[in-house]
C-alpha cells in the first residue's frame, strides 16, 4: 500500500517543483506541501478510507500541480538587486579612475578581481551553511586576533600575523568573518538557538575589545555600530536596548580617548597612497568638483538602496546581516566624508571610502559584503535558511 | 452548492488575512477554518492556498516561522503583520462597497420584477 502511495505524492511534488525555477525554494515548498498532504491523509484515514484512497483524495484536493507551481514561481522568482550592484559598480569605476594617475591600476584591478570572487562565493553559498559554521568562523577570527595580540608585527600601524608564507592583516581579515558569524550566532540555529542575552552581548563586545587593544579604534567602532544595528534589527527585548546603550557608550569612549586620530590637515603632507586612499574626496575636489558630487551621490544612493533591501528581507539572518552591512557602510562613508571635510579626525588606520579608495583588504571586505547582502536579498522569499 | 472558482479567486487573500487576524495558523488549519466559517460553501483547491500565502509573506503582509524540532513534524505558521492588518481593513471597506453596489443592482431589480 505504502509503495503505491508514495510515488503519487512524489509525482505531485515533482510536478509542482518543475515549474519553480528557483531551485533553492524547492526544499521549503516540498516540506510545506508534504506536511499538508500528511495532515489531509490522516484526516481521510480517520474517516475510514484506505491509505491509498486517502492519499489519492488528498492529492486530488490539492488542485492542478502545474497551476500551483507556476503561481509559486511568480512569487519565488529570484531577484538580484541590480540597482544596488550598478551603484557599487559606478563607485568601483570611480575607484579605477582614482588610481589611474597613481599608476596602481594593475594592483587595484587584481584586488577588485579577488573581491568579486569572494563576493560571488558569498552570493551563491547557502546561508544555512554559514549559520551552522558560525561558531567555528567566529572562533577562527578571534584566534587570528589573539595571535595578532600575542605575536603580531605592526606595519603602517596595522598588526600582521605571519602564517606559512603569508602576512595576514589581522584586523581587515577578521572584520567580515566576525560580522557574518556574529549574525549567524544572533539569528540562532540548532547549536545556538538558546543563547542567552548576556552571551550575545559578550560576543558583540569581544571583537570591539580586541580591535581596541590592537590599536584600531576605527574597526572597533565599525563593529560596535554594526552590532548595535543587528541588535536593533533582530532583538526587540531589553537585551537590545541594553546592548545599544553599552556599545554607544563604548564607541564614544573610544573616540574621545584615542590618540590614534590625526588632524584632517594631514592631507597637506599626505603621501600619494594616502591621498588616493583616505583623502580620496579631497583628491577628487582638486580635479573637479563634479567628481566629488558624483562620488557623494553614488555613496548615498548605495546607502539608500541597502536600507530599502533591509526593509524587504524577512528571515532573521538576512535582516541582521544586511543591518550590520548597512551600519558599516553608512559609518565608513560618513566618516570618510566628514574626515575629508575636516569635521572629524582621521583614524590612524585610515577611513577609506568604500568601493572607491585604493587599498586591498578594505575593498575585498566591502565586495564580500556586497555579495553576501545581494545573495540574501535574492533569497528574500525563503523562510528557511 | 459550491461557490464559483472565479468569484473565489479575488477574495481568497482577504479570507486568509481575516483568519490570520484571529491568530497564527499553518496552511492546513487555514483551509479548515475557511471551510468551517463558510459552512462548507467555500471549497478552494487546497494547493492554491500556498502561492497566496507565500505572496502575502513576500509582500510583508504576513510573517512565517517553522515550528517544531528538526527531524520530527515541523509546521510553517503564519501570522498577520501590522501592514497586513491595514491591508485587511482596506479590503474589508472595498468589499463592503462592492457588496452594497451588487445588492443594489441585483436585489433592487429582483424586487422590481417581483413587484410587476
Amino acid at each position: 500500500m505504502k509503495a503505491s502511495k508514495k510515488p503519487s505524492i512524489e509525482n505531485f511534488l515533482s510536478q509542482v517543483e518543475q515549474h519553480v525555477c528557483f531551485h533553492e525554494a524547492h526544499p521549503e515548498i516540498r516540506k510545506e506541501l508534504t506536511q499538508h498532504l500528511q495532515d489531509k491523509i490522516q484526516e481521510n484515514t480517520d474517516a475510514g478510507m484506505s491509505e491509498q484512497a486517502a492519499a489519492e483524495v488528498a492529492i486530488q484536493s490539492m488542485g492542478d500541480p502545474e497551476e500551483i507551481g507556476q503561481r509559486l514561481n511568480q512569487v519565488h522568482w529570484p531577484q538580484v538587486p541590480w540597482l544596488f550592484v550598478a551603484i557599487a559598480s559606478g563607485m568601483l569605476a570611480l575607484g579605477l579612475f582614482n588610481v589611474y594617475e597613481f599608476q596602481r591600476l594593475g594592483s587595484h584591478s587584481v584586488n577588485i578581481g579577488i573581491g568579486l570572487l569572494v563576493g560571488a562565493l558569498l552570493f551563491f553559498i547557502k546561508p544555512g551553511r554559514l549559520i551552522k559554521a558560525s561558531p567555528f568562523i567566529y572562533g577562527g577570527a578571534l584566534a587570528l586576533l589573539t595571535a595578532a595580540v600575542a605575536f603580531g608585527e605592526k606595519y603602517q600601524g596595522l598588526p600582521y600575523v605571519h602564517f606559512l608564507c603569508f602576512n595576514i592583516d589581522a584586523i581587515s581579515f577578521s572584520l567580515v568573518p566576525l560580522l557574518i558569524s556574529f549574525c549567524g550566532l544572533m539569528s540562532g540555529g540548532k547549536n545556538v538557538g538558546s543563547m542567552k542575552g548576556a552571551l550575545k552581548i559578550l560576543l558583540s563586545l569581544l571583537p570591539v575589545v580586541f580591535y581596541s587593544i590592537l590599536g584600531s579604534p576605527y574597526s572597533a567602532i565599525l563593529f560596535a555600530v554594526a552590532s548595535l544595528a543587528i541588535f536593533v534589527a533582530v532583538e526587540v527585548r531589553p537585551v537590545g536596548i541594553l546592548s545599544a546603550a553599552m556599545l554607544f557608550a563604548l564607541s564614544i569612549g573610544l573616540s574621545m580617548n584615542s590618540e590614534k586620530f590625526l588632524s584632517a590637515e594631514a592631507f597637506q603632507n599626505a603621501k600619494m597612497a594616502e591621498a588616493h586612499t583616505d583623502f580620496v574626496i579631497s583628491h577628487f575636489s582638486q580635479i573637479s568638483v563634479w567628481l566629488v558630487v558624483v562620488g557623494l551621490f553614488l555613496s548615498f544612493a548605495l546607502i539608500s538602496q541597502l536600507a530599502s533591501m533591509l526593509g524587504e528581507v524577512r528571515n532573521k539572518f538576512a535582516k541582521s546581516m544586511i543591518a550590520g552591512h548597512l551600519a558599516i557602510l553608512s559609518l565608513a562613508i560618513m566618516w570618510s566624508i566628514l574626515a575629508n571635510f575636516g569635521y572629524v579626525g582621521m583614524p590612524g588606520s585610515g577611513a577609506p571610502l568604500p568601493f572607491v579608495s585604493y587599498g586591498g583588504s578594505f575593498l575585498i571586505g566591502q565586495l564580500a559584503l556586497l555579495g553576501m547582502s545581494s545573495g540574501l536579498y535574492r533569497r528574500k522569499t525563503l523562510t528557511l535558511n | 452548492m459550491g461557490v464559483n472558482k472565479e468569484l473565489m479567486k479575488g477574495s481568497t487573500a482577504t479570507l486568509v488575512l481575516t483568519i490570520l487576524s484571529k491568530g497564527e495558523h499553518y496552511g492546513y488549519e487555514i483551509i479548515k477554518e475557511i471551510e468551517k466559517s463558510s459552512n462548507g460553501l467555500f471549497e478552494l483547491k487546497e494547493g492554491t492556498l500556498y502561492p497566496i500565502l507565500h505572496g502575502l509573506e513576500a509582500d510583508g503582509y504576513v510573517n512565517a516561522k517553522w515550528v517544531g524540532e528538526e527531524g520530527s513534524r515541523q509546521r510553517k505558521y503564519y501570522s498577520i503583520t501590522k501592514s497586513g492588518r491595514a491591508l485587511l481593513k482596506e479590503k474589508k471597506e472595498e468589499w463592503s462597497l462592492f457588496k452594497n453596489a451588487i445588492d443594489q443592482i441585483v436585489l433592487v431589480r429582483r424586487t422590481c420584477q417581483e413587484g410587476l
